[in-house]
């Protein structure tokens, strides 16, 4: 039998995640690690100053206050904002407990639920954090 | 039928003259009740007769209409043309990530491959009579119910950008499948399968995209089959460390 068989596979351009929002968000999200690369190599800067620099108070205050890394810092600051987001959003997930141990209960705890739990913690957190900082 | 006109503008590939897809454009009389592959239909039975796609149940069971209409892994049995009501044209599409046979009609063999590569099957106790019955509660049924409504129609390995990238990867119905067996209380063969799923083109190569779950016509949530299975691998790896120190 004669067959004109020929499957054809289409290519996977460098552009494919332009094709839809859900991977552009993807791709933002991947991309964050380039801010957190650059939180990385400030904070090494500032440890090696710490270390080097005669007055390394006014080096650190010189580098943070600089427009350019004001910023990064603020992009920075975005970013683990988003990033933030999309694993909250994604948490519940990997977690699915039920309401109670009853054999015959198959209600799981809503994920807006789990979620809100995460926020409220992280706020929580921030704020102990900012509290220590501002008042130490 | 009715006034109302849609342009479907449908991938069209014979390999017996084409050398790549490309687009044609037909004009679809539609009824407020057709779905996409009553479209599809009413171009074979009257635009093209050679018009290649799959379909037979024509109820979201068989899932054999898979393919991507504007841009979205969708049931061609499942989406109304009325849906589409402010578009100017239907795009309609063979599924993405998999080799196209001839117009919409695509090789899904690579993921019934790779279902088959996990066992997708209970195992039962060998200790118990093949007749006697398996009982089990309602919570028990819950913890996989859920990712046994998966109709392999192929929607989730055509959304997702980690199987696009990477042929190897086992993919999102096959990791839900080996999640829904594993957690079958009648089954005994979850080592194996944990096996399977924690390899390098298992679940840890899901990057969490999620929009497998996005797009899934049956509500299986595979992206929570695969954060589920990665949690259990990660114990089972724990676990397998303490047990070689002993």
């Amino acid at each position: 039998m004669e067959t004109h068989r020929k499957s054809y596979v289409r290519p996977v351009r460098a552009t494919w995640w332009t094709a839809r929002k859900e991977y552009i968000l993807y791709m933002i999200r991947e991309a964050t690690a380039v801010l957190a690369l650059w939180v990385g190599v400030e904070l090494m800067a500032m440890c090696l100053a710490a270390v080097l620099s005669a007055d390394p108070q006014a080096w650190i205050l010189s580098l943070l206050s600089h427009p350019v890394t004001l910023t990064l810092n603020i992009l920075a600051l975005l970013a683990v904002a988003y990033h933030t987001y999309t694993w909250y959003k994604i948490f519940p997930k990997g977690l699915r407990i039920f309401t109670s141990r009853d054999p015959a209960n198959t209600h799981l705890i809503p994920a807006p639920l789990l979620t809100a739990s995460l926020y409220f913690v992280t706020i929580v957190a921030s704020v102990i954090i900012l509290c220590a900082l501002t008042f130490s | 039928m009715s006034d109302s006109i849609k342009i479907f503008s449908v991938l069209r590939y014979r390999p017996e003259t084409d050398d790549a897809p490309h687009f044609e454009d037909f004009e679809v009389h539609w009824l407020p009740e057709h779905s996409i592959l009553d479209g599809l239909n009413y171009i074979r039975d009257n635009l093209a007769p050679d018009l290649s796609y799959r379909s037979s149940c024509r109820m979201a069971i068989c899932g054999s209409c898979a393919m991507v209409i504007n841009n979205v892994p969708r049931l061609a049995c499942k989406t109304f043309i009325r849906d589409y009501e402010n578009s100017a044209k239907i795009t309609i599409e063979p599924l993405e990530n998999f080799p196209i046979e001839r117009d919409l009609v695509t090789d899904i063999s690579d993921m019934i491959d790779k279902l088959e590569s996990v066992h997708p099957y209970i195992v039962p106790r060998k200790d118990i009579p093949a007749d006697a019955p398996s009982l089990q509660t309602p919570q028990q049924l819950a913890r996989y119910q859920q990712f046994s409504h998966c109709i392999q129609c192929g929607c989730c390995y055509a959304a997702c950008p980690q199987y696009k990238l990477n042929k190897d990867f086992i993919g999102p119905a096959a990791l839900t499948m080996l999640y829904r067996c594993n957690h079958d209380t009648r089954d005994t063969n979850q080592e194996e399968r944990t096996a399977i799923m924690s390899q390098t083109k298992g679940l840890w190569r899901c990057t969490s995209v999620g929009y497998c779950t996005d797009v899934c016509p049956k509500l299986v949530d595979p992206a929570a089959a695969i954060q589920l299975g990665k949690e259990e691998s990660a114990q089972d790896y724990v676990l397998r460390l303490f047990k070689k120190k002993k």
